[in-house]
C-alpha cells in the first residue's frame, strides 16, 4: 500500500516539476484565426525617457509587481506575459515576481505600493482603476503618487445589446434610449464600464438606470439572457460572443474598428467622441529616484516592444497597445481630468 | 439554576441584542443601502429578546463551563493576536515555527525535542508548498530570493 | 459523433494522460489540506500553462478541479475540518462516524458519492450541454433572489428543534453579508475604514476560522494538568489501528443510490446556474437527504449525510463548465480560471469552441469522465495513507501542524495578514456558537446568500420598476418561490402535526 502510494506521489510531483520546467518553452498552442492586431493609433514609438543607464545599487534582488486583482484574471494574465517574457534577460538577470493582491476593486494593491518603500521594487500593475478609485472612493492614495513605465494594452469600451433586442443598430438604439429608460448592465457600480456608461450618457442625453452585478461573467450571462437593455463591456470579452451572435456590438470607443469585429463601428464613426476603454500598464512610485526610475522604463520599454511579448499577447488574444512612459502618464492624466466633472453624478449613486 | 449560570446564558442574547441595535442604527444613516441591514438587525433583535425571554423563564441552562479552561482559551488568542503582529516584524518561518511549538506544548506535550522536529518539518513542508510551490508572498525578512 | 473520437484522440496522447493523473494527485492533496484549495493552486498554475500543449494544460487543470472536490472531505471527516470549503457539510455526519472508529467506512461513502457526483455532471457536459446552458440564461435578478431564497429555507428545514437559534445564527450571517461595498451604490457599509474589508468577509479564512481554530480552541479548553508525557508513534486509541477505506457494499449502495442521484441532481443544477457555487449546493442536498430520510438520526454519522453533500460538490464540478464550454460564460470562480486558461492556448469559448476545435472541446468534457474514474482508486490509496497516519498522530502534534496549515492557508486567500485577523475572528465566533449551542450551518449559509438576495433584490426592482409582482410572474421565479415555501412550509406543518399527535397521549 505504501509503496503504491508514494509512486502515485512521485508521479504527482514529476507532472508539476515537468509542468514549472516546461514554464519557459515557446508555446506551441495553435494560434487563432484572428489576424495580430496592429498597435492601436498613436503607438509612436518614441525611445523612453531620458538616460536609462543601469544605475550603481539596482537592482540587487528581484522586483516584486503587485497585480490588484486575483491571479488568473486579464490583469493578472497580461503581467505574467510580461514577467515571463523578461524572463531573466533584463534586469541584469533579476526576475520579475508576480503578486496578486486582491480586493476592493482594486483598492488594496494601489494601498500596498503607495506605501511601500519607494526604491524601485515594488511596482504596480497600472489600470483604469488608479483614474477612478482616488475620485469616487475614500482612499489614501491619488493618481499623482504613481509615475507611469509603459502601456501594454488597451480594451475599448464597447456598447452591446441582447441579440433578441427590438434594436439592431447604433441609431436605433439612440432613438429608443431617448424615449425609454433603458436599464444597462455594469460589472460593478463605480468600474470603468459605468463610467463609461455615465459620460455615454451625458454626451447623449440619455437616462440610465444601472443593473450592477457582482462580476463581468455575471453581467454576460444577464445581457445573453436578455435581463437588461443593454451593457457597455470590454471588447476583449466580447468578441467571442458577438461572432457566435448570442450578443450584439452597437459602437465601440476607439479610434479604429477592431479586426476581429469588423462590422462594429467606432463611436466616432457614429458621430459620437467616445474613445475610452480599460488600459493595462505598470507604474511604480512617484518618488522613486529618477536614476532608478529611468532604468526600469527604458527595460520596461524594451521588453514590451520586444517581438516574443508581441507575440503571447496577440496568442493569447489580450489587445496589444503601446505607449511609451511619457505618453502614458499624460493619457492617464487626461482621463482623470475628464472624468472629474461627473464625480459629483457617479457619487450620487 | 444559580444567578452566575443565568447571567452567563443570559449573556449571549444580550450581546446580540446590543449588536442588533449597533447595526440598525448605523444603518438609519446610510439611505436606501440601509434597508437590508435594518431588516437582518430587526430579524436578530427579534430573535436575541426571544432567546433571551426563554433562556429568562426556562431557566434552562445550555452553557456547560464545566472544566472548561478559559484561561488557556484566551491565552491562545492572545498569542494568536501576538502571531499576526509579529508576522511582518521577524518573517513566516520563525514566527510559525513559534506559534508550532506554542500549541503543541500547551496541549501539554513534553517532549521538547519532538515538539521541535514535528513544529518544524510542518513549518517548512508548508513553506515549501505555498512560497516555492504557490508563490504565495509568505513574509519573508531574510532569505529574499 | 466524430467530435467525440476526436476527443478521444487528443485526451489519448501520453503527455495528456500523464498530466490528467498528476492533476487528480495534486488534486487530492490540495484539496484534503485546509486552507489550500483548487482555486489557488489553480490559479498559480495557469501561468504555468503558458508554455505547455493544450492537451497538458488542461488535462492537469481538469484533473485538480475534480479531485479536489473529493479531497476536501478527508480532513473535513478525519478532523472536523473542511479541506475546500465545499466539505463543510461533509464533517457534519462524517467526523461522528470516524470518531465511532469507522472512518474507513466514512471514507469510502465520500469517495463513493464524490465518484457518482462527479460522473454524472461529467455526463451532463457532454450530452445535455447546449440546452442546459440556453436553460441557464433564463435566470435573470428575479430567478437568483428567489434561488437564494430557497437556499435561506433549507436553513430553515434543518432547524431540528431549536428554530430561535437558528433564525439567530441566520440573522447573524445576513448582517455579516451587509459588511463590504454595498452592490447599488459602492457604499461603503461596516468596513470600519479597514480596506481589506471593501469587498466583504472573505469566505475561506472564515470557514477554516470556524472550523480550524474552534477545534483548536475546544482541545485547548480540555487542558488540565497533564500526567507524564506518552510516546511519539504510538497509537492514539486502539480503534485507529490502521485505516482501510471501505466503499459502500452492494447493499448499502441500494441504499444510498437515491441520495446519490438526488444530489447529485441538485449538483448538476447549482452547477449549471453561474454565480450559485458548490456551498450552497451542499446545504441543499444534505436538507434534501433528511426531508428523504426523516427516521435516520443526522448528525450521528450517517451515511447519507455523508454521501448527499460529497455527490452534490463533486457534480458542480464538471456541470459549473457547462456555460462556460457553451457560453463562454463561467459557473463559477474555479471554471472563471478555466476561461483564462483556455484563452491563453488560444482558444475560445462558446459555439465557437465547439465549431474550430471540436477536438479540444470534447478533450476537456471526456477528460472530466476520465478523471472521475481515476479518482476514485487514487483517492483510496492515498485516503488510506493519509488517514492513518494523520489519525496515529498525537492529538497535540497533530493541532500544531493544523494550526500551522490553516494560519498559512488563510494568508495564501490573497496574500494578506489581515485574513490571519479574520480566521481568528471567526475561530472565536465558532467557539462560542458551540458553546451557546448555536448552529453554524445557518451562519454560514446566510453570510454567503445574504448579499446574492441584496443586489438581486434590488436589481428586481430597478428592472421592473419597483412592482414586486415581478417574482411571480416569471414562470421560473414562480417556480422557485413555490419549492421555497414548501422546504419552509414542510418542516413546519409535520412539527406541528407531530406535537398535536403527542399531546393527546401526554
Amino acid at each position: 500500500m505504501n509503496k503504491k502510494f508514494v509512486s502515485i506521489l512521485l508521479a504527482g510531483i514529476m507532472v508539476l516539476a515537468l509542468a514549472a520546467c516546461g514554464n519557459h518553452s515557446s508555446s506551441t498552442a495553435p494560434a487563432p484565426s484572428s489576424a495580430a492586431p496592429a498597435p492601436s493609433s498613436n503607438a509612436a514609438r518614441e525611445p523612453a525617457a531620458a538616460d536609462g543607464a543601469k544605475p550603481a545599487n539596482f537592482p540587487k534582488k528581484n522586483i516584486t509587481i503587485i497585480v490588484p486583482y486575483d491571479a488568473g484574471g486579464g490583469v493578472d494574465i497580461t503581467t505574467r506575459l510580461v514577467t515571463d517574457a523578461a524572463g531573466k534577460d533584463y534586469f541584469d538577470g533579476k526576475s520579475l515576481i508576480v503578486e496578486n493582491r486582491p480586493g476592493g476593486g482594486a483598492v488594496v494593491g494601489h494601498t500596498a505600493v503607495a506605501n511601500a518603500d519607494p526604491d524601485g521594487y515594488t511596482l504596480l500593475a497600472y489600470t483604469s482603476a488608479i483614474v477612478n478609485n482616488p475620485l469616487l472612493k475614500e482612499v489614501t492614495y491619488e493618481l499623482g503618487d504613481f509615475k507611469t513605465l509603459g502601456m501594454v494594452c488597451f480594451d475599448p469600451e464597447i456598447l452591446t445589446v441582447p441579440a433578441s433586442a427590438p434594436y439592431k443598430t447604433f441609431d436605433e438604439f439612440i432613438a429608443y434610449a431617448k424615449e425609454n429608460t433603458v436599464k444597462l448592465a455594469t460589472p460593478g457600480h463605480s468600474t470603468a464600464h459605468h463610467i463609461a456608461a455615465m459620460q455615454f450618457a451625458k454626451e447623449y442625453g440619455l437616462k440610465f438606470e444601472y443593473l450592477h452585478n457582482d462580476s463581468s461573467a455575471v453581467q454576460l450571462q444577464q445581457l445573453m439572457g436578455g435581463h437588461c437593455d443593454a451593457a457597455f463591456m470590454a471588447v476583449g470579452e466580447t468578441v467571442s460572443a458577438i461572432n457566435d451572435g448570442t450578443i450584439i456590438g452597437l459602437a465601440m470607443g476607439d479610434e479604429n474598428r477592431n479586426p476581429n469585429i469588423p462590422d462594429v463601428p467606432t463611436f466616432k464613426e457614429c458621430g459620437g467622441t467616445m474613445v475610452s476603454g480599460a488600459f493595462r500598464g505598470f507604474a511604480c512610485r512617484a518618488d522613486v529616484p529618477d536614476d532608478i526610475y529611468n532604468y526600469l522604463v527604458a527595460e520596461f520599454d524594451k521588453i514590451i516592444t520586444s517581438d516574443k511579448f508581441i507575440q503571447a499577447m496577440n496568442d493569447a488574444a489580450i489587445p496589444y497597445s503601446y505607449r511609451n512612459a511619457a505618453d502614458f502618464q499624460a493619457y492617464a492624466e487626461s482621463v482623470s481630468a475628464s472624468l472629474e466633472p461627473l464625480v459629483p453624478e457617479l457619487k450620487a449613486g | 439554576m444559580n444567578k452566575k449560570q443565568l447571567a452567563i446564558d443570559a449573556a449571549m442574547p444580550v450581546f446580540f441584542i446590543a449588536v442588533a441595535l449597533y447595526v440598525i442604527v448605523k444603518a438609519q444613516g446610510m439611505g436606501s443601502e440601509g434597508i437590508f441591514p435594518t431588516l437582518s438587525g430587526g430579524v436578530l433583535l427579534l430573535s436575541a429578546i426571544y432567546i433571551l425571554a426563554d433562556t429568562v423563564m426556562k431557566k434552562r441552562q445550555v452553557v456547560n463551563l464545566e472544566g472548561v479552561n478559559l484561561v488557556m482559551v484566551l491565552i491562545t488568542v492572545a498569542a494568536l493576536i501576538l502571531y499576526i503582529v509579529l508576522l511582518p516584524k521577524i518573517g513566516y518561518i520563525v514566527d510559525t515555527f513559534i506559534l508550532g511549538i506554542f500549541v503543541i506544548r500547551s496541549l501539554g506535550y513534553k517532549k521538547m525535542g519532538i515538539t521541535l522536529l514535528c513544529s518544524g518539518i510542518a513549518v517548512l513542508v508548508t513553506f515549501f508548498v505555498f512560497k516555492i510551490l504557490l508563490a504565495v508572498p509568505l513574509p519573508m525578512i531574510f532569505l529574499e530570493f | 459523433m466524430s467530435g467525440i473520437l476526436a476527443g478521444l484522440g487528443a485526451l489519448c496522447q501520453p503527455m495528456t494522460l500523464l498530466a490528467l493523473f498528476g492533476g487528480v494527485v495534486v488534486g487530492l492533496i490540495v484539496g484534503s489540506l485546509p486552507g489550500l484549495n483548487d482555486s489557488i493552486t489553480m490559479a498559480v498554475l495557469i501561468p504555468v500553462t503558458f508554455g505547455m500543449e493544450p492537451g497538458t494544460a488542461i488535462g492537469l487543470l481538469v484533473g485538480i478541479y475534480c479531485a479536489s472536490a473529493c479531497g476536501g472531505s478527508v480532513p473535513s471527516i478525519l478532523l472536523k475540518i473542511p479541506g475546500t470549503a465545499s466539505a463543510t457539510v461533509t464533517a457534519y455526519d462524517g467526523y461522528p462516524m470516524s470518531q465511532k472508529g469507522k472512518s474507513g467506512e466514512a471514507l469510502g461513502y465520500a469517495i463513493s458519492a464524490s465518484t457518482f457526483g462527479g460522473l454524472t455532471s461529467a455526463f451532463v457536459l457532454l450530452f445535455l450541454s447546449p440546452f442546459l446552458a440556453r436553460q441557464a440564461l433564463r435566470f435573470g435578478p428575479p430567478e437568483y433572489f428567489m434561488l437564494a431564497v430557497l437556499g435561506m429555507s433549507t436553513v430553515i428545514g434543518m432547524a431540528g428543534n431549536n428554530i430561535a437559534k437558528n433564525v439567530l445564527a441566520m440573522a447573524v450571517g445576513l448582517v455579516l453579508s451587509c459588511v463590504g461595498m454595498s452592490p447599488q451604490t459602492g457604499l461603503n457599509r461596516f468596513t470600519f475604514g479597514i480596506v481589506n474589508l471593501m469587498d466583504g468577509i472573505s469566505l475561506v479564512p472564515m470557514l477554516i476560522g470556524l472550523f480550524g481554530v474552534t477545534s483548536i480552541l475546544e482541545v485547548i479548553e480540555t487542558i488540565k494538568a497533564k500526567p507524564a508525557a506518552k510516546d511519539f508513534v504510538e497509537n492514539v486509541k486502539e480503534n485507529y489501528q490502521k485505516v482501510k477505506v471501505v466503499l459502500p457494499d452492494k447493499e448499502m449502495s441500494k441504499r444510498l443510490l437515491p441520495i446519490w442521484a438526488q444530489s447529485s441532481l441538485i449538483g448538476n443544477v447549482i452547477g449549471i446556474i453561474p454565480g450559485a457555487g458548490m456551498v450552497m449546493a451542499i446545504f441543499m442536498a444534505y436538507d434534501q437527504a433528511q426531508r428523504r430520510r426523516p427516521s435516520l438520526p443526522f448528525g450521528t454519522g450517517v451515511p447519507e449525510g455523508i454521501a448527499a453533500p460529497e455527490a452534490a460538490n463533486n457534480a458542480v464540478v464538471a456541470s459549473s463548465m457547462v456555460p462556460l464550454l457553451s457560453l463562454g460564460v463561467p459557473g463559477n470562480s474555479t471554471s472563471a480560471l478555466f476561461l483564462g486558461a483556455l484563452t491563453i492556448q488560444g482558444l475560445r469559448t462558446g459555439p465557437t469552441l465547439f465549431r474550430d476545435t471540436p477536438d479540444m472541446a470534447y478533450m476537456i468534457i471526456l477528460g472530466f469522465i476520465l478523471a472521475n474514474i481515476i479518482m476514485l482508486p487514487l483517492s483510496i490509496a492515498y485516503c488510506n495513507v493519509l488517514a492513518t497516519a494523520v489519525l496515529r498522530l498525537k492529538r497535540e502534534i497533530l493541532s500544531g501542524i493544523v494550526l500551522i496549515l490553516c494560519v498559512t492557508g488563510a494568508f495564501a486567500v490573497a496574500n494578506s495578514a489581515f485574513n490571519i485577523c479574520v480566521m481568528l475572528f471567526f475561530g472565536v465566533v465558532g467557539y462560542f456558537f458551540n458553546k451557546y449551542k448555536i448552529p453554524q450551518s445557518s451562519l454560514i449559509l446566510a453570510s454567503i446568500l445574504g448579499s446574492m438576495m441584496e443586489s438581486n433584490w434590488t436589481q428586481s426592482m430597478v428592472y421592473a420598476g419597483g412592482s414586486v409582482s415581478v417574482f411571480f410572474t416569471r414562470p421560473l421565479s414562480l417556480i422557485l418561490f413555490v419549492l421555497s415555501v414548501i422546504c419552509i412550509g414542510m418542516p413546519l406543518i409535520n412539527r406541528f402535526k407531530a406535537k398535536k399527535e403527542k399531546t393527546p397521549a401526554a
